[in-house]
Formats: C-alpha cells, sequence, structure tokens
C-alpha cells in the first residue's frame, strides 16, 4: 500500500485556509524563518514552538498575549497567529501576576537561564551517548518518540526565558526613551547593552583560534585545498595531527549544530570537519590580531563610557529602576545571542543524527533509495514506518514530493491571510498584544518614512556606525565562502549559523529584522553597523554594488 | 520670690513645657544635645502671668470684657482685642522682671561685642504654630522689652479672641505663654524641613522648603518656594523642583520687609545639595533624639562657611501625617517596576 493513502486529510500544523481562517483574526508570514527548500520536519516545530509560546506566555505571564499559533504552508513558509486578551479585566489581572513575578525574574534571571541550560542538555545527554549505529529501526523509532517531547520542552524554555528577556529589553527601552528620548535604534541605546562574553562568543573564539593553531603549527597551506580534502590530506603529518586532535576537541564541545538552523535535514558539524574547516578558513581571511578580543575590549569600553555619561542625567530616585532595566536588558541582548546554541541548535543535530540513521534502515530496507530521502517525510511518518521499512516503497511518493517541493519553494505568498482585516488593520492588531518576540524579532519595527535623509533604502538602525563597501547577497550558508573581507552583507535575513561572517564584513543590510534579531544582536556584538527592516535591500541591491550603510539612521545610499 | 523667670537655652530642656513654652523648652533641648542653635533666652511663663496680674492688665481685660457686646459679631471681637493689647502694650513690666530681660539681653550683646539682633518668639504651652506673634530684627535693650510685651499682649489677637468664642472658652482667661529672645541669624535663605514626606506619609525620604530670606515666608505657605526631596538612607537630593520665589522676608529698619526678589535669585537654587542633606542630617538626629518624625525651621548664616553655616530655629513632632510602613530599597524598586510595567502593557 502506498503511503500517500495513508496521510490523514488534514496534515497537523499545515496551514488550512478553510479551518484556520475561522476564528483566527489575520496570520503573519514569518519571513525571519522561511526555509529556503521545503522540509517535512517543519510541522514538528510548529506543533513545539507554539507549546513553548503559549507555555512561556502563560508562565510570565504575558498581559496582552497568551502566546502565539504556528502553521506552514506546503512545508516552506511559516504562519504565525497572536493570541491577543481582548479583556481589560484579564489584561489587569494578568498585569498583576507579571508584576508579582517580574522584580525576581530580573534579579535570578542568570541563575534561571543557568539552570535552565543544564536542564536541557541533561535531557539532551542521553540521546547523543545513545549508538546509532547499532540500533534496530525499531529502537531508533522509539528514541524519535521520546525526542518529541524533549524538543518541545526545549521549545518551552526556549521561549520563556525570550519572553522573560525580552519583556526586560521592552521596559528598558520605554524608560530610556522617558528620560532620554531614544530607542533601541539609537547607537548609545545600543552601545549600554553590547559587549558581553556568552556561549557563542565563546565558540567563534575558539574557532579564530584553530586557524590561529594552524599557522602556528606551519599548516597554512593546507588551507588551500578544498576544505573536505584538508583533514584526510592533514593526517599523514605529526603537526596535522595535533591539529586535527584540536578540530576534533572543538567539535566535541560545540558540534551539535546543523549546517542551517531550523532543520534536521542539513548537516550537523559532527557528521563531517569541513563544515568548521569552512568556518576556520573564514577566520583565515581576517588575519593574525583577534579580531574578537579586541572587538569586545572595546565594546565593554564603550558601554562602561555610555553609561557613565548617561548615568548623571538620570534622577537620583530613577538610578535604581534603571540600573536594574539596564541589566535586563544587558540579558537580553546576550540571551538573543546565544540561546540558539543550546536550544534549537541542539535538537536540530540530534534529530539530524537519529533520522540519518533510520534513514540508512530505510535504505537498507530498499524503503527509498538515498538516506536524505527521508528528510521528504514527517516524524510521524517517518515512525510508522520505521516501525518495519521492509513492507514500504516510497520511491515514487519521494520523486513526487521533491518535484512538487521546488514549486511550492517558489510560491510568492502574502504578508498575511486574514478573512476580516487588510494589512493595515491586522498590524495595528498584533501590536496591541504586545508580544516581546513579535515586536523585536519577527515583526519588528516598521521604518519612519525620512526623506530629508535622500536615501535610497530607508530601515531600521539594528546596530550603529556607518560603513562603505561592495555588496555581497547572500541567500544561503553555502554561499558564505563566496564572502571577501570588506564587503556589505545583504540578505533577507541571518541565522546564527552565519555568525563568523560577521568578522569579515563591514556592515549588513537585511530586509527583515527586529532589535533584537539575529542580525542586530551579532552586529552590535562585532561592532559594525547594521540596518533592519529595509523589505527591498535584496530586491534592489546588486551584488558588488558599492553602498553605504548607515546603521545611526538606519539609511542605505547606492554608491554607483 | 526667688522664683527664677529667665533661663538661658542651655539651663532647660523638653521637660520645660510648662515653664518657658514648647518652643523654649525644644530650643533649649536642641542646645543640649549640641544642635546648632543661635544663642538666647527664655523668659517664662510666670512672669507672663506676674505681669497681667501685677499691673492689674488683667483685671481691666475681665471688666473690658463684661462690658463688650457679642464677641461672636466679628467686629466687636477685633474691636475688643485692639483694646486689650493697648492696655497690655501700655503697662510697664515690674521692675524686677523687666531688669531680669534687660539684663539677659545686654549679656548677649556683650558676648557678641556689641548690639545684635533678636527676634522675639512667642512660646505657647501647647504648640499652636501661627496663633501668637513673633517680632524678628528686634535691637536695643528698649526695643526688646517693648517687643517682650507686644508678644504677651499678642495672647489676645483677634486669632485667639476668635478661637476662644469658637470652643467656648473665657476669652479673659487665655492661657500665658513662654517668649524666647533668640539671637537673629543673618540668614541667607531659610525655611522648613520635614523628617517624613508630608505628602506621601513616606517614611524614607525628607522634604526641605527653602526661600531666600527669612524663613518666615517659607512657614506662611504664601510663596511658591524651592522643594529639595532628600533620601534619608544615602542623604542624596533625589528631586529638587526650583520655586518661583517672588518673595522674600528680609530684615529692614527695626524689623523685616516682604519685597520682590532680585530676579537672579528667582531663577537660583537657594541650598546647594550638601546644604539640603545637612539640615536633613540634623532633622535626623533630632527625628532620632524625639522617636518621632520632626518639623523643623532652618536658616543659613550668610557670614559662616559651611557646615558651620546651618542653625536650627525650632523642631517639633510632625502632626496630620500619617506615616507609612518604611519601605526598603527593593519595595520601592518593585513599586517603580510596577509602574513601568502599567506603561507598556
Amino acid at each position: 500500500m502506498a503511503i500517500s493513502e495513508r496521510i490523514v486529510p488534514i496534515i497537523p500544523f499545515e496551514f488550512n485556509e478553510a479551518i484556520d481562517l475561522e476564528g483566527h483574526e489575520a496570520w503573519f508570514v514569518d519571513s525571519l524563518h522561511t526555509l529556503e527548500s521545503p522540509d517535512f520536519f517543519l510541522s514538528t516545530y510548529s506543533e513545539a514552538n507554539t507549546q513553548g509560546m503559549i507555555w512561556g506566555a502563560e508562565k510570565l505571564p504575558l498581559p496582552a498575549s497568551k502566546g502565539s499559533e504556528w502553521r506552514n504552508i506546503n512545508f516552506v513558509k511559516i504562519l504565525i497567529c497572536p493570541i491577543v486578551v481582548t479583556s481589560e479585566a484579564e489584561i489587569r489581572e494578568r498585569q498583576a501576576r507579571l508584576n508579582e513575578n517580574l522584580f525576581s525574574l530580573i534579579q535570578g534571571f542568570e541563575k534561571m537561564w543557568g539552570d535552565y541550560k543544564s536542564e536541557l542538555l541533561e535531557l539532551y545527554r542521553p540521546y547523543k551517548e545513545f549508538d546509532v549505529g547499532k540500533a534496530s529501526s525499531v529502537e531508533l523509532v522509539r528514541k524519535l518518540s521520546h525526542l518529541k517531547p524533549v524538543v518541545n520542552r526545549m521549545s518551552e524554555v526556549h521561549f520563556y526565558v525570550m519572553y522573560v528577556a525580552f519583556y526586560f529589553f521592552m521596559l528598558f527601552e520605554d524608560l530610556c526613551q522617558e528620560l532620554f528620548g531614544i530607542d533601541a535604534t539609537h547607537p548609545d541605546f545600543q552601545a549600554m547593552i553590547s559587549g558581553f562574553e556568552n556561549k557563542s562568543f565563546e565558540c567563534e573564539k575558539n574557532l579564530w583560534l584553530l586557524s590561529q593553531k594552524a599557522l602556528e603549527l606551519d599548516l597554512g597551506q593546507y588551507f588551500d585545498f578544498p576544505s573536505d580534502q584538508i583533514a584526510s590530506s592533514m593526517q599523514g603529518t605529526e603537526n596535522g595531527k595535533k591539529w586535527l586532535n584540536s578540530l576534533n576537541e572543538f567539535i566535541e564541545e560545540f558540534g551539535w549544530r546543523n549546517e542551517r538552523l531550523w532543520t534536521p535535514a542539513a548537516p550537523s558539524w559532527r557528521d563531517d570537519p569541513k563544515y568548521v574547516i569552512d568556518r576556520v578558513k573564514v577566520y583565515r581571511k581576517v588575519g593574525e590580531e583577534s579580531p574578537l578580543v579586541e572587538r569586545l575590549k572595546t565594546l565593554t569600553s564603550r558601554r562602561e563610557q555610555k553609561i557613565a555619561e548617561y548615568m548623571p542625567k538620570v534622577a537620583e530616585e530613577k538610578k535604581d529602576i534603571f540600573q536594574l532595566l539596564l541589566k535586563g536588558a544587558q540579558y537580553a541582548s546576550s540571551y538573543g545571542e546565544e540561546h540558539d546554541l543550546y536550544c534549537e541548535m541542539q535538537t536540530d543535530a540530534l534529530m539530524h543524527m537519529y533520522l540519518m540513521a533510520l534513514g540508512t534502515r530505510f535504505v537498507e530496507a530498499g524503503a527509498c533509495n538515498e538516506v536524505n530521502d527521508i528528510f521528504q517525510l514527517t516524524l510521524d511518518e517517518s515512525r510508522v514506518i520505521g516501525m518495519y521499512p521492509e513492507k514500504y516503497r516510497l520511491q515514487s511518493l519521494i520523486a513526487a514530493r521533491k518535484e512538487k517541493g521546488k514549486e511550492d519553494a517558489k510560491d510568492v505568498v502574502p504578508n498575511m491571510y486574514s478573512k476580516t482585516m487588510n494589512e493595515q488593520e491586522a498590524f495595528g492588531w498584533m501590536m496591541s498584544a504586545r508580544e516581546p518576540i513579535f515586536l523585536k524579532v519577527v515583526v519588528g519595527e516598521l521604518p519612519k518614512p525620512k526623506p530629508e535623509l535622500k536615501a535610497d533604502l530607508i530601515g531600521v538602525g539594528g546596530a550603529s556606525g556607518v560603513a562603505e563597501g561592495p555588496a555581497r547577497l547572500i541567500s544561503s550558508v553555502e554561499e558564505l565562502n563566496t564572502v571577501q573581507p570588506g564587503e556589505i552583507l545583504v540578505a533577507l535575513t541571518t541565522s546564527i549559523t552565519w555568525t563568523p561572517l560577521f568578522s569579515l564584513v563591514k556592515g549588513a543590510v537585511l530586509d527583515r529584522g527586529g532589535t533584537l534579531s539575529h542580525a542586530a544582536v551579532v552586529c552590535r556584538e562585532y561592532g559594525i553597523p547594521c540596518v533592519l527592516n529595509t523589505f527591498q535591500a535584496t530586491a534592489k541591491i546588486k551584488n558588488g554594488q558599492r553602498i553605504r550603510v548607515d546603521g545611526n539612521a538606519g539609511a542605505v545610499y547606492f554608491l554607483d | 520670690m526667688g522664683e527664677k523667670h529667665v533661663f538661658w537655652f542651655a539651663e532647660i530642656g523638653k521637660d520645660a513645657n510648662l515653664l518657658v513654652g514648647k518652643k523654649c523648652a525644644n530650643l533649649g533641648e536642641m542646645t543640649r544635645l549640641h544642635m546648632p542653635v543661635p544663642t538666647g533666652f527664655a523668659i517664662s511663663v510666670t512672669a507672663h502671668e506676674r505681669f497681667l496680674e501685677e499691673t492689674g492688665a488683667r483685671q481691666e481685660i475681665g471688666k473690658l470684657l463684661t462690658e463688650a457686646g457679642d464677641l461672636k459679631d466679628y467686629k466687636v471681637s477685633a474691636d475688643v482685642s485692639t483694646k486689650i493689647r493697648e492696655i497690655v502694650e501700655g503697662k510697664e513690666i515690674p521692675p524686677d522682671l523687666r531688669q531680669l530681660i534687660e539684663w539677659y539681653y545686654e549679656d548677649l550683646c556683650s558676648r557678641r561685642g556689641g548690639e545684635i539682633a533678636v527676634s522675639v518668639r512667642s512660646a505657647g504651652i501647647v504648640s499652636h504654630p501661627g496663633m501668637y506673634e513673633t517680632y524678628l530684627n528686634i535691637r536695643g535693650t528698649d526695643q526688646v522689652v517693648q517687643m517682650v510685651k507686644k508678644v504677651w499682649a499678642s495672647i489676645f489677637n483677634l486669632r485667639t479672641i476668635c478661637a476662644a468664642v469658637q470652643h467656648d472658652l473665657p476669652v479673659a482667661g487665655s492661657p500665658c505663654i513662654g517668649v524666647g529672645v533668640v539671637e537673629l541669624v543673618n540668614a541667607r535663605c531659610a525655611g522648613v524641613c520635614f523628617t517624613v514626606d508630608p505628602l506621601t506619609g513616606d517614611p524614607a525620604r525628607a522634604v526641605i522648603e527653602s526661600n531666600w530670606g527669612l524663613g518666615e515666608s517659607v512657614v506662611s505657605g504664601q510663596v511658591d518656594v524651592d522643594r529639595y526631596v532628600v533620601d534619608k538612607e544615602s542623604l542624596k537630593v533625589i528631586t529638587k523642583t526650583l520655586g518661583e520665589k517672588k518673595l522674600q522676608i528680609v530684615p529692614k529698619g527695626h524689623g523685616v520687609a516682604e519685597e520682590e526678589s532680585p530676579p537672579e535669585r528667582q531663577g537660583a537654587y537657594t541650598l546647594t545639595d550638601e546644604e539640603a542633606a545637612e539640615v536633613v542630617k540634623l532633622g535626623l538626629s533630632l527625628e532620632a533624639h524625639f522617636s518621632a518624625p520632626q518639623d523643623l525651621e532652618w536658616t543659613i548664616d550668610a557670614d559662616r562657611a559651611f557646615p558651620h553655616n546651618i542653625f536650627l530655629l525650632q523642631t517639633r513632632g510632625v502632626v496630620g501625617v500619617t506615616v507609612q510602613q518604611k519601605k526598603t530599597p527593593e519595595e520601592r524598586l518593585k513599586e517603580e517596576l510596577a509602574k513601568r510595567l502599567r506603561r507598556i502593557v
């Protein structure tokens, strides 16, 4: 029997206009997390994200929002619908509960996040230690079934802590607006919350150290080879072995991550050292001076200097609250940068490991031709088939899905779906929920028109500074290698797997993103200008075109 | 005889209310505590009684009152008050009492090496702020003696008579008071200090109100003055509000005058933060001593350098303010956080 006949008519979390538009005011397309190609794992994420956001919004609680529901279209596009609290009495009651929690949340944030990190790593540990190579397919199916709640728990922690941290950020921004008339797009605001060491910084520093170690061991010549040949060529030499040891140590610590975010289909750093070597190559272009450590020092002293400059402007009676919320906003910035390393990157890599192992069993059983074909199935389908893969022949289904996937990826979808509201009404409705992730990451501030700047593109300042250089358009992680030092990154959005790029480029211009989205946080930490929410950068800017990015004004100028 | 009628402040303390009136007793207590109080002396309540009895003033007043019309009539009361004060001020102080007052004043002058200006202040047994009269910038023995009589006469001022009538008390029995003769400080500025926020009852904050010149313009509440809110823990000025300070009271001739402040003074703060902190510090030691929030009158001497330029003229327990439970810095921060939260929800 063909699997296609077994699929239930409503695939969970696939967007169904007939059903999902009833009782849901509006669905917004999350262009920040939209995938490059269909991924049948997306429904698992939509389930986890819905659960995580609703749980997080309830635990805090968010006063005017109960989280968000998630859907996907054809396993490519992601839709989000906020759950808005409309009753004034209920908002007040939730606000009172948040008020009870807020103070101790700021005071205890580091410990709370530390405890959650330990909890998650402990949850992952048995799955990392399990020997997938020796397991039967039914054992793998059992493990996958148990991993699903782990992903859900990861999502709960991810969104709860994010709501907490981003709420601090919003409170601090409001305070700065009142005290100094500056918001999160102001360079001084950004300076006050930048320059902290975190796991992401540590990872990048270790990548740079690997590049330096290669120079010290006189292994420079190997890096002219293609990345996938470097490890095998080095095996023959003493120094090569030494470096490969360091590489393995690095992978042991930082390797639980996939090449792309939010998809178990992407290869993991543990699968092949070439992915790490790609990053090391980027750092070789950067040079001998440690850009990371120096940069951190500069940012740290600039932060201290700006805080010292603004502190006297704060009335004595507001100093305490200023310091408290400043600390909260700093946590938000750091959390925004490092949380992926403990959350979805780890579960992505775990899922990848188990699905690849199960895919191998599928090929052995003749159910499909390639291991990667398993990523053309949803998790539930894989589990059903994995019970006894010998019974299935999925080749035609997989071929059809691959064909359809190519078409689906090209689909242009509107910014939102609603039966009752136009785009403006829907944005207004969504804003009323004061939902931190919508406001600061997924949707972000909409740019204010600034005709006096005579700029070619207007966006929102995500990181301060001004830089000029040739544009480099990047649409996927595979293109990272094309970036040259001094170029300006132009993209729809960025993810944490792109982080090494920021040591190389002089600035970034993004179609989408809020002031706490990945690109904004990382650009601030790398001390380079960034303009977000331009909506049209990738459509209007050509590769190689010289542009000027003004992160202070939120403007982009075309120089030729 | 043999009874003592005049006392240096250093000789009396807070238990001397009945003897010299509350204000004098408090000035005495502050002097004993080595607080910066101007030098001066107190005239006893008995001296006042003796004066009224021995001069026959009491009798004359009694007669006048029996012949007067209905005191509930404002015009009648005003007329009676004027007449009684004429009677009292027209009497000569018994010579022994007069001599004592003269000796003490002259002793004060000789310590300063010349004739000095003083204030002659009323001091009721119970605190009645603003009930009786006080005379500022008085110089010379005769003037001082004359003003003591005027203060004594002020127990029959219109306010007192109206109050007695209202409460159905005999006007003739208006209680006698003590008098304080206090060296006048050459005030740069002056005002009041509450060791609890009188508006909110917050016990963690002290509030200072201040104007140029003598403190009477602040006490009267007629002028929009500078306001300082000071954190009692850190002694830091949390907020300060610049008052308009259109008018100031300054010494002029024999007495004082209310005049318009020069524009440059209107636009400037009267106190430095460090002076404000010092005033509060003094207030806090008095609050601790009396185990109750205090309402002080203070003044800054234009001729002395900080911190020796601060003088206290009066202290009394704060009345009419419900003092809140003391808040910890954490509770305060939580409240502020709640306010911030309300703004963004």
